[in-house]
């Protein structure tokens, strides 16, 4: 299962889009609560966004971003079978990406 | 007698040079700040992002936050702005150990907005740097934190 939720919500000529991402985002400087001992740094450094297989949105990121991130962007008024592609590397370069296709619905 | 006056006075100015010149290693202090998200200053790492170029203060950026966040692990942020053409947005929180927290490019014809949830050491100002062609535009707001969130920043 993906680790990438999106929804997409049409608002007038724009679309937002709503990413949840289910990550722990540790930032190198909290400690476990037993063991005392500090949990190396686990977060997203890189979330990008292509429409229509062109580069939209490129976010650079570091551990200060709260936990399973969610994040909004708008883009222009997206139209019926648009693809929507979201992905995000962490630091210890691990991928995810989420294939989205914008339907009549939306 | 003459040849060790001459060997002192070359180790002697050779040592002199040595500690006039004396930088720490450039190599070293770039692979510190070659990761920008990484635990450090500040000041420094601001003044490293914008240098002497001037931020101009601006109500084109709407940034929406709390102004008491009861716990620093999660406090919800907005940006919006009608600004055009932007080349990149910063989001910064001054007393975070790390504070930058996101760098964002837009590519021509996207709207400005940008909203998510960072996380807050302790009550400080957050601040949004916009650059456009060739102009940086400045907005910043206070947050009272109530609980800084374990670990946060």
């Amino acid at each position: 299962m993906s680790s990438i939720k999106l929804r997409t919500e049409r608002q007038g000529e724009l679309t937002e889009l709503k990413i949840l991402i289910r990550h722990p985002m540790e930032n190198g400087r909290n400690r476990d609560p037993i063991s005392a001992a500090l949990i190396p740094a686990h977060h997203i450094q890189l979330l990008q966004i292509h429409h229509n297989g062109q580069l939209k949105i490129n976010c650079r990121m570091g551990g200060s971003i709260a936990k399973n991130p969610l994040f909004s962007f708008h883009l222009p008024h997206l139209t019926s079978g648009d693809r929507l592609l979201v992905t995000w590397e962490d630091n210890l370069l691990n991928r995810d990406s989420l294939d989205y296709q914008i339907d009549e619905a939306d | 007698m003459s040849y060790s006056r001459r060997l002192f006075l070359k180790t002697f100015s050779q040592l002199l040079a040595l500690i006039t010149y004396w930088r720490p290693n450039p190599g070293f202090t770039q692979i510190q700040s070659a990761n920008p998200f990484s635990q450090q200053d500040f000041a420094s790492l601001f003044s490293q992002y914008f240098g002497q170029r001037l931020l101009q203060d601006t109500d084109q950026i709407q940034l929406t936050l709390p102004d008491i966040a009861e716990n620093g692990a999660e406090v919800p942020f907005s940006i919006a702005s009608s600004l055009t053409n932007i080349q990149q947005l910063t989001i910064w929180v001054e007393k975070n150990p790390s504070p930058l927290i996101a760098e964002l490019d837009l590519s021509a014809g996207i709207p400005v907005f940008f909203a998510g949830r960072l996380k807050m050491a302790t009550s400080c100002d957050v601040l949004v740097i916009i650059e456009t062609a060739g102009q940086l535009y400045k907005t910043k707001r206070w947050v009272n934190v109530m609980q800084g969130g374990c670990g946060t920043g």
